[in-house]
C-alpha cells in the first residue's frame, strides 16, 4: 500500500496561490470503512479534507462540514492568520486541526464530534513560535477510534480497549503540543473525552495560555490523570455535552451543510 | 496522477466578468468524486460552495495481513465517478 496508489484521495480540497480569500458551505467525505485501524488510515489517506497551500494574508473558512477523514483543515506556512467557524467535524481520524506550521488562527463556533486530536501545533523542525490560537464558543469531544497500536511503542497499547464488537480502540488527546508550539486562549467551549489518550496520561495535558469558563465533561474510570488549568471545571455529566450539541445544532440547522449528513 | 486532478476554472459568478476583489464565486452544486485544486482566487474573494459535497478515500483495499482478524476488511461504498470538469460561470 502506498500513497501513490490513492493519489488524489489524499488531499480531496486544496485551496492555494490566493490571499485573503475564503470559503464556504463545502461537505468533505471519506469513504474507506471508519472500521479501519489508526495506522492503516494513516499510511492510506494522510491527508487534510481542507488544505490551504501557498496562500498568503488570511484565510477564513465558514460553514464547512467534513467527515471521516485523516486530518481536517490544514492551514500551510505563509498565511499570517487563519480563522475556521461554525466547521463540523467528525469521525477525523487524526488532526482536526493540523496547524503544524504554527501560523496564528482562531476557532470559532465549531462543533468538534467523536475525533482523534483536536488541534495538532507541532512543527517538525521543532522550531520556535510565539503564536496564540483562540479557540472560542466551541464544542470538542475526543472519542476511541480504532487503532492497532502504536508501532515501536508497546507501552501505549494498554490504553487500547476492546469493544463488545471486538474492534480494539483508544482515543487521541485534545492538544498535540510542544514547549515551542505556542499558547491558546480557550473561552465558553465544553470538552469531552472517556479514557486515557492512547499516548498515556502526559499528551492530555492543556497547553500554555488562558482558559475561561471551560467544561470539560470526563467520564473515565479515574479521575482526570493531570492537573487543570484554572477557568477548566470538570464534570462527569454527559447530559451537559448532549445538551450543547443539539443546541449548536438547532442554532445552525437551517444552513449548516453538514445537516444533511447527520439526518441520514 | 496529475492528469487526474481537476482543476476549477473561475471567473465572477456574479457578473460573469474577469474577478475582482471581493466578488463571490461559486462551485456549482453536487457531488464530486475528484480531487479539487482551487487556486489563484480574486484578493479578497469568496468562494461559496453551498451544496458541493467532495468524496474522497474511495479505494477497495484488502485487508493487511498484520491486522487483527477482529478488523473487517474493506470494502468501497462507491465506485469513482468519471473526472468532472466544471467551468463556472454566471
Amino acid at each position: 500500500m502506498t500513497r501513490e496508489l490513492l493519489n488524489e484521495q489524499i488531499y480531496p480540497l486544496q485551496l492555494r496561490d490566493s490571499r485573503d480569500v475564503s470559503l464556504s458551505g463545502v461537505s468533505v467525505i471519506g469513504l474507506q470503512s471508519p472500521d479501519l485501524p489508526w495506522r492503516v488510515v494513516k499510511e492510506m489517506w494522510d491527508g487534510d479534507a481542507l488544505l490551504v497551500k501557498h496562500c498568503e494574508g488570511t484565510v477564513t473558512v465558514q460553514d464547512v462540514f467534513f467527515r471521516n477523514i485523516e486530518d481536517g483543515f490544514g492551514p500551510g506556512e505563509g498565511l499570517d492568520h487563519w480563522t475556521l467557524e461554525r466547521a463540523w467535524m467528525e469521525e477525523i481520524r487524526d488532526d482536526v486541526i493540523e496547524n503544524d506550521d504554527l501560523v496564528p488562527g482562531q476557532i470559532l463556533n465549531c462543533l468538534i464530534d467523536g475525533c482523534f486530536v483536536f488541534l495538532s501545533q507541532r512543527a517538525p523542525d521543532g522550531r520556535v513560535a510565539e503564536l496564540t490560537t483562540v479557540v472560542r464558543d466551541s464544542l470538542i469531544r475526543i472519542t476511541a477510534q480504532p487503532h492497532d497500536g502504536a508501532e515501536g511503542k508497546p507501552w501505549r497499547d494498554r490504553f487500547i480497549v476492546t469493544g463488545e464488537d471486538g474492534i480494539e480502540r483508544a482515543p487521541g488527546m485534545f492538544f498535540k503540543w510542544a514547549d515551542s508550539s505556542g499558547r491558546v486562549e480557550m473561552k465558553n467551549c465544553i470538552l469531552h473525552m472517556g479514557a486515557v489518550s492512547i499516548n498515556g496520561p502526559d499528551d492530555m495535558r492543556f497547553p500554555p495560555g488562558v482558559y475561561k469558563n471551560v467544561t470539560l465533561v470526563w467520564t473515565g474510570k479515574e479521575p482526570y490523570p493531570v492537573p487543570l488549568p484554572a477557568g477548566v471545571t470538570v464534570t462527569s455529566d454527559e447530559e451537559v455535552w448532549h445538551m450543547a450539541r443539539r443546541e449548536w445544532i438547532n442554532r445552525l440547522a437551517d444552513s449548516h451543510p453538514g445537516l444533511r449528513f447527520a439526518l441520514e | 496522477m496529475t492528469s487526474r486532478l481537476l482543476t476549477v476554472f473561475l471567473v465572477c459568478f456574479t457578473t460573469g466578468r474577469p474577478c475582482f476583489a471581493e466578488t463571490e464565486q461559486k462551485i456549482p452544486p453536487g457531488e464530486y468524486h475528484e480531487q479539487f485544486i482551487i487556486g489563484d482566487l480574486p484578493e479578497g474573494g469568496h468562494l461559496s460552495a453551498d451544496g458541493v459535497t467532495i468524496y474522497g478515500g474511495n479505494r477497495t483495499i484488502t485487508r493487511p495481513s498484520r491486522l487483527s482478524s477482529s478488523i473487517p476488511p474493506v470494502i468501497a461504498i462507491r465506485k469513482t465517478e468519471s473526472v468532472i470538469r466544471t467551468r463556472i460561470s454566471s
